[in-house]
């Protein structure tokens, strides 16, 4: 009974190696067939990549969508960073171009008033407007410009367009200086082409008033008025305005004359005080 | 304290008002904060110290702006007398008075301001434009709400700090009195 058992245990054994064995041979057989055979998928090949392929195919796309999502997603990350590091280049590219764009206005403003400068008797000092009258009624300006610069009272302000005003009153760092547009402000002129001689007043924002020209004295529209010297404030010859408009009516010895302001008093900014050894104005 | 707050807000928007909001566009105008600061103040009950805050501010609006010395404090000075002679009738000391008493008192002002320049320079009188007058008008109008808003703030912080800091014994302002 144990040696049947034995026997039999024995080729059980046996035939598990010659399976064995057999299974590794066929597949060694099959393997060297592939390599040199055509390399063509049987019919149980066959049916097990239309199978499996479906599925293969759904996770592919299931993976390949999560794949490209995270890409994108991690891509979307860097491009945002890349993006507010961008708009950061273009902010300070703005704000150096605005910078650039100022320093050259800068440039060009204070080189027209060098100009002036130079061509105005010395001596003159350059001044900032640093504050405008708030009141409807009044027209000044206050400049950083005062009394321990040498500034005083009545001293003529000009910019490289024509006559602004006159210096009302100064402390030790900052003036008042009063617009040649505030009715309070009388200078003394004389038309270019006709030389006729009057008194421009201020009226109003950015108007003057030429007064006591005589009826019978001519005066053309279009032609410029420019300081005559004679008041002894301002240097003779600069530019006050244009004459806009002549109205001569029945009544009365003058003419009325509107006058256009050469100087946009609106857009001022840098300015230049002519400089005088004695006030001419003081009390 | 009254004094030094209000005087410092005074010299702050004043600051503004010749700066930063004469970059305003003209034909939005030009808002006077100030002016409906004076009239804040007016309708205070501290007339002592509201008077001498206003006689200050007047003064100081001398300097940055007009050419006559003396006229700013005489005009603030007569809005305030105008404003208390209204207190002594209605309760102007509340919010919804105190826009319209601005107005009304800032196209008195305006007026005064004309007849006054008219006045001196006769033959070159400035220019009275309805236009420019009613737009500040509409401007002190819409800003004059939030504006006395913060005043009243200010205000209430001043009190609710002077009131925690006083002796015991001392009085309170009766602002119904």
């Amino acid at each position: 009974m144990d040696n049947t058992i034995r026997k039999r245990g024995k080729r059980t054994s046996h035939l598990r190696v010659f399976l064995l064995f057999g299974c590794l041979l066929t597949a060694i057989f099959i393997l060297f067939v592939s390599m040199a055979g055509r390399k063509e998928f049987t019919v149980p090949h066959k049916l097990g990549l239309e199978l499996i392929g479906p599925f293969q195919t759904a996770i592919s796309k299931v993976s390949n969508y999560a794949g490209s999502t995270w890409d994108k997603y991690t891509a979307l990350l860097n491009v945002r960073e890349e993006n507010e590091r961008l708009r950061q280049e273009l902010l300070q590219y703005k704000a150096a171009n605005i910078e650039y764009r100022e320093a050259v206005a800068t440039n060009v403003r204070l080189q027209k008033l060098l100009e002036l400068k130079e061509s105005l008797p010395p001596p003159t000092l350059s001044a900032e407007i640093v504050g405008k009258d708030p009141s409807l009624w009044f027209r000044t300006f206050t400049i950083n410009r005062g009394s321990s610069d040498g500034v005083q009272k009545g001293m003529p302000v000009v910019t490289v367009e024509g006559v602004v005003g006159q210096v009302l009153t100064s402390s030790p760092n900052y003036s008042k200086v009063l617009l040649a547009t505030d009715p309070n402000s009388a200078i003394e002129v004389i038309t270019q082409k006709t030389r006729v001689q009057g008194i421009v007043k201020g009226q109003g924002p950015d108007a003057f008033a030429l007064h006591y020209v005589l009826k019978s004295a001519e005066v053309e529209k279009g032609d410029y008025v420019l300081t005559s010297g004679l008041g002894g404030v301002f240097p003779k010859g600069l530019m006050v305005g244009t004459v806009a408009e002549i109205t001569k009516s029945r009544r009365g010895m003058f003419q009325h004359i509107a006058i256009t302001p050469a100087v946009d008093f609106s857009k001022l900014e840098y300015l230049i005080i002519i400089m005088k050894k004695y006030s001419l104005t003081e009390d | 304290m009254f004094i030094v707050i209000f005087l410092f807000l005074g010299i702050l928007i004043l600051i503004l008002q010749t700066t930063f909001l004469q970059l305003l566009p003209v034909w939005l105008g030009k808002p006077d904060i100030l002016f409906l600061l004076i009239v804040y103040i007016s309708c205070q009950p501290e007339i002592l110290r509201g008077s001498v805050v206003i006689l200050l501010l007047g003064l100081l609006m001398d300097v940055f702006s007009g050419v006559f010395l003396g006229l700013y404090p005489v005009i603030f000075l007569l809005v305030f007398a105008f404003i208390r002679g209204i207190s002594r009738r209605v309760a102007i000391n509340e919010f919804a008075y105190q826009v319209p008493l601005a107005l009304i008192s800032y196209l008195f002002v305006s007026i005064g301001m004309f007849l006054f320049s008219y006045s001196l320079a006769p033959d070159t009188p400035p220019q009275w434009s309805w236009g420019t007058i009613v737009l500040q008008l509409l401007m002190l109008a819409v800003i004059g709400g939030p504006v006395v808003g913060i005043f009243d703030s200010i205000t209430n912080f001043y009190r609710t700090t002077s009131a925690s800091g006083r002796l015991p014994g001392t009085k309170s302002v009766n602002r119904f009195k």
